[in-house]
């Protein structure tokens, strides 16, 4: 009889137990932020699970990946499979993190990485932190990405457990955190953020001079290991420099992508020398007065990347590929639907995304 | 049976309101007003610097610092010649950066929301610092008027530290190109 009361009481605390974790599982997905309404960045992260991972080219870097490349155009001009894995000031050890992950789950022929987050040697903000972290499944690598990426302020328990953090989210919650409470649809086109919306480059300012033009440290540290770890997969790595005008990249800053590209036997493209090339035109190629291309912008690059990664890195085109074919058969449908959606937007005068 | 399924409902309900609840400690102290966007924008929790306490430039008889409120200063500063706009990326502000000729401001979108200053930059010798020194200065005169130079600073670069910001006076060789007053929260 004893023995049958401790039984039924283990049993009422292991319930106990495993309810109040459910309860505060549940608790915590709908205090996250769902990045569904302004702030679409914060959700990118995620999406690249859900692909099949056969890509040629993988993009790394910041908003200059994400917003001025089109996988869209790469495939269906080159034949190339293409995806960015692109967060909002991503910086370079979340660069080198998200690069070791994905090559855990495939081998591109290439990992493509945008140099402006050199300027960076040390953690930023949280709230960019988040964006990239939080969404990134659990692994040794995203351990290691927030242990190199919290700022003084932040706690790994909190990333761990973020209803540590968004707990006072409970009395700000909006519609979207219950409707997108079980799943969120897709922002990007393989990485990709689309704007059609045109704002022309005007009255950008002159460079600020800088007291110390030299990246540091920690952020070559992490280059370095990025192109070893390539380099040890067989995966090549080619530098660019997207063509944004702001912020101002620097001569100086330029020089030393060139001089580490010479040193390792990397390609380095800096697509500031080849706006002429690309045919950008900064009055109409940009939605944010020149920090980033627009849909006509980013197709032009993409176009010019394109042919630049088939002829000059050798990646071949896998348009006889059927399955993959299908694929982007579906994924151009979705794109082509989003630039419908987002010109409709703007005819009534509302933001297009 | 009912009486357990009391205890635990309680016990739940006590769970998430003592979650809950400490939502207006130190996290939920700089909660943003948008929630999608709190992301993490209620997060950073540092105090937000107001400037004032550092060197300060004084234009249009108006006095400038770094971390300084600008939207408070702009109507008094007079028309600018031109304004350029940077919205951060996913949505964190907006950066602007105010040319008057003589002399730029750029701002940050501050944790407060407000638009406050990151840097002040002198570009020409029409304008000077309180001191009285502009880009017509030497080395030696900086150091003159300055005394000796933080120790961060080097060859091209005079650096002076005071409460929150620092006064840079960049050199090219021997002559100067600019002098800028840069916020501790940009530096």
């Amino acid at each position: 009889m004893m023995k049958k009361n401790t039984a039924k009481k283990i049993t009422g605390i292991i319930c106990g137990a495993l309810v109040t974790v459910l309860v505060l599982a549940l608790l915590q997905r709908l205090v996250m932020p769902k990045y569904m309404s302004d702030v679409l960045e914060g959700g990118m992260i995620a999406e690249y699970y859900d692909e099949r991972k056969d890509h040629d080219v993988v993009f790394i870097g910041d908003c200059e990946v994400y917003e001025n490349f089109s996988p869209k155009v790469l495939w269906e001009k080159y034949g190339i499979n293409s995806y960015i894995r692109g967060s909002a000031e991503q910086l370079v050890w979340q660069s080198y993190y998200l690069c070791e992950e994905t090559l855990k789950y495939e081998k591109p022929k290439a990992i493509v990485f945008n140099v402006l987050a050199m300027e960076f040697n040390e953690p930023q903000k949280e709230e960019y932190n988040r964006m990239t972290l939080d969404n990134m499944k659990w692994s040794t690598s995203k351990i290691k990405s927030i242990k190199a990426s919290m700022t003084g302020k932040e706690h790994f328990i909190e990333y761990v457990f973020p209803i540590l953090r968004f707990h006072s989210r409970i009395t700000e919650l909006e519609n979207a955190d219950f409707y997108y409470f079980f799943d969120k649809p897709d922002v990007t086109h393989n990485g990709y953020y689309m704007r059609v919306d045109v704002k022309p480059a005007e009255n950008i300012p002159e460079p600020r001079d800088l007291s110390n033009y030299q990246f540091g440290e920690n952020a070559y540290h992490y280059l370095d290991m990025m192109r070893e770890l390539c380099e040890k997969e067989g995966v090549e790595l080619i530098l660019i420099k997207a063509p944004s005008l702001y912020p101002y990249w620097y001569p100086q800053w330029d020089d030393q992508m060139k001089e580490y590209a010479d040193k390792y036997g990397l390609k380095y493209y800096n697509f500031l020398e080849d706006i002429d090339e690309i045919g950008l035109d900064f009055s109409l190629d940009t939605y944010d007065s020149g920090l980033h291309l627009n849909l006509s912008g980013a197709e032009k690059l993409s176009d010019y990347f394109g042919n630049i990664l088939q002829n000059e890195c050798g990646i071949s085109s896998r348009k006889d590929d059927g399955t993959l074919s299908r694929e982007w058969e579906k994924k151009i449908k979705a794109y082509n639907r989003e630039i419908e959606l987002q010109y409709s937007r703007m005819r009534k005068g509302e933001d297009v995304k | 049976m009912k009486k357990r399924f009391l205890v635990l409902a309680a016990a739940m309900v006590v769970t998430a309101s003592v979650v809950t609840a400490c939502g207006s400690g130190a996290a939920g102290s700089n909660t943003s007003g948008n929630a999608n966007s709190a992301q993490a924008s209620q997060q950073t929790g540092g105090e937000v610097k107001t400037g004032g306490d550092g060197y300060i430039f004084k234009a249009n008889g108006v006095s400038l610092s770094p971390d300084a409120d600008m939207d408070a200063l702009k109507e008094k500063l007079g028309k600018e010649k031109s304004v350029f706009e940077a919205p951060s990326c996913a949505g964190q502000g907006t950066a602007y950066t105010y040319d008057y000729g003589s002399f730029t401001v750029e701002t940050y979108p501050a944790e407060d929301k407000k638009n406050r200053i990151g840097y002040i930059t002198l570009k020409d010798d029409m304008v000077s610092t309180a001191e009285g020194i502009d880009l017509s200065a030497t080395k030696d005169q900086v150091k003159a008027k300055y005394g000796e130079p933080d120790a961060s600073s080097s060859d091209t670069t005079l650096i002076y530290k005071k409460g929150s910001m620092k006064l840079e006076f960049i050199f090219d060789g021997a002559s100067m190109k600019s002098i800028q007053y840069v916020s501790s929260v940009l530096a």
